[in-house]
């Protein structure tokens, strides 16, 4: 009885995200020049970050234990993270503090759907399906190039703390953004979300020892792409493999609570630009 | 009572002065930027000494760069680059031509440049101020290899316009695509992204394969940090630097006409659209 009414739900959430990704589709063909533009963005930022790296290996073969094959490894998991949270919710999130400023989330607050959700969802990005298209791509070559082979646990592992640190990154950005709540002029706390998460565009051995901790804890930057690759290829303690989803659980009490006070704060302003 | 021809001739300097002060007025209410600017030079300047750091410890150095030359380049290039114009400031301005509302800027009598001019140095010069000592206090705090000689300075000063001339035409041509393409915000931020790996921001350029040095140098690219920040660490040669600041200017010069023929063309359709 109760798996059932869970199951409602669950499938009460997806077809939410359905009816998102319909309109957003909808959306974006109005505006096709606006979604050549969102991917090749990307596609530059993605070129940018390559030749960032690769530019180190041309002059050591190896780099904080990285070699070249981890490091096309580590930029696959940068690039998948990205075309994830451009596919899903980086369009919604950009427009929260928007909302708060401008009274936008009245409306979402009244439907009969979690607040947040409909947040992170509210615009899914047809350019992140192309992202994700091209992400896919370089999986297919940086597997094939360089013949890589891990254990069933070890892609097991990558994919859990994967998958969690797509859940870090929409809870931590929702975290600064509900500050918005506080501050209601938000697009700064945007920015200071992307300069942080910078801290995540490299592997994580790059980082000393405290480095590192602040930054799978209180910035939790590395636990997007570098955590789930150094899962892959190394052999790490449970503790490392543990250590992100406390983080995770951690991150979503925080959130929840951050959120319930600052909608007390909020007064919702109607639509004032 | 000053002459007319006085007049005439000094209306557009007193024109920007006025935009500049409302500009600074409007700029100082967002002192969370300035800290946010500081914070994020802090962040892309460490992300790349970490890891530049672990390769110079096996190299020693990397053409001709120690990790302590490696330093003072980054610091120098990431203040340069944040007092280039980019994508923020030109978002408002497409969002205003898209919108019509730019219209109300074609009754004044100032032109939309000398606005968005204005407003740009009203945000970067109090970022360019408070960075001097941030970096002298980092300068006393770590001793940075950073002696620069007069004629450096001069050579740095005449780049650094340059390189601020030639980003304010770049995002000026990108802000009219605004008139013919409905969505360009795209091209700014793809173009910001551009100069972040290719200007010479995240590391000196001549870490590139030479293929690739050889590629942007024929570009404006270099021109926005790399070549600035050479000027001032005394990496430039006297000759090589009157090369590229000619270089430069040419570059310079081709821009603007470009953006001057692009305005022409772009006000006649807005005349068409309407606002």
């Amino acid at each position: 009885m109760r798996d059932g009414r869970r199951g409602r739900t669950l499938l009460r959430y997806l077809d939410y995200l359905r009816i998102c990704f319909r309109m957003s589709v909808f959306r974006a063909l109005e505006y096709r020049s606006g979604v050549f533009f969102q991917y090749v963005v990307d596609i530059v930022w993605y070129v940018v970050q390559f030749a960032l790296l690769r530019t180190a290996f041309s002059y050591v073969a190896e780099v904080a234990g990285y070699n070249l094959a981890e490091c096309y490894l580590f930029l696959a998991f940068l690039f998948s993270t990205d075309a994830v949270s451009m596919l899903f919710f980086n369009g919604g999130l950009e427009h929260f503090t928007r909302s708060v400023r401008t009274g936008g989330l009245d409306f979402y607050i009244l439907k009969p759907m979690p607040t947040l959700y409909q947040m992170t969802v509210a615009r899914v990005s047809l350019a992140g399906l192309l992202n994700l298209g091209f992400t896919v791509f370089f999986w297919g070559y940086v597997l094939r190039r360089f013949q890589v082979h891990y254990s069933f646990a070890h892609w097991l592992w990558a994919i859990l703390l994967f998958t969690n640190g797509i859940f870090v990154n929409i809870t931590f950005r929702l975290t600064i953004s509900c500050l918005s709540l506080w501050t209601i002029e938000g697009g700064s706390l945007n920015w200071l979300f992307h300069e942080l998460m910078r801290f995540g565009s490299k592997p994580e051995a790059i980082y000393g020892k405290w480095a590192r901790r602040i930054l799978i804890s209180v910035v939790p930057a590395l636990l997007l792409s570098a955590w789930p690759c150094m899962a892959l290829i190394r052999k790490p303690s449970y503790w490392a493999l543990g250590v992100p989803f406390l983080v995770s659980a951690v991150a979503g009490l925080a959130l929840a609570g951050i959120w319930r006070l600052g909608l007390r704060r909020y007064e919702g302003l109607s639509f004032q630009a | 009572m000053k002459p007319r021809w006085w007049r005439v001739l000094s209306a557009p300097a007193r024109n920007f002065l006025a935009q500049l002060r409302l500009s600074f007025v409007s700029a100082l209410q967002y002192r969370t930027d300035y800290l946010l600017t500081v914070f994020s030079v802090a962040v892309s300047a460490g992300v790349e000494i970490a890891l530049w750091q672990l390769v110079l410890k096996k190299t020693g150095q990397v053409r001709g760069y120690g990790l302590a030359d490696l330093i003072v380049y980054l610091i120098v290039a990431n203040v340069i680059s944040m007092m280039c114009v980019n994508w923020e400031s030109v978002l408002d301005m497409s969002e205003e031509i898209r919108q019509g509302s730019v219209s109300r800027h074609l009754l004044k009598p100032i032109s939309l440049f000398s606005v968005a001019t204005g407003d740009w140095l009203a945000r970067k010069i109090p970022v360019m101020l408070g960075a001097l000592p941030v970096f002298a206090g980092l300068h006393h705090w770590i001793p940075l290899q950073f002696h620069p000689h007069f004629n450096h300075v001069l050579m740095f000063f005449a780049l650094l316009a340059t390189s601020l001339w030639l980003s304010a035409e770049i995002y000026f041509l990108i802000i009219m695509t605004a008139f013919w393409l409905s969505e360009n915000q795209g091209v700014a931020i793809g173009f910001n992204v551009l100069r972040w790996g290719f200007a010479g921001t995240a590391f000196p350029l001549a870490f590139y394969p030479g293929l690739l040095v050889k590629f942007l140098d024929a570009t404006p690219m270099p021109y926005f940090v790399y070549y600035p920040t050479l000027a001032l660490l005394g990496r430039l040669p006297t000759e090589e630097f009157f090369l590229k600041f000619l270089y430069a200017v040419f570059i310079g010069c081709a821009l603007s006409f470009n953006r001057w023929a692009t305005w022409q063309a772009a006000e006649r359709r807005l005349q068409t659209v309407g606002g």
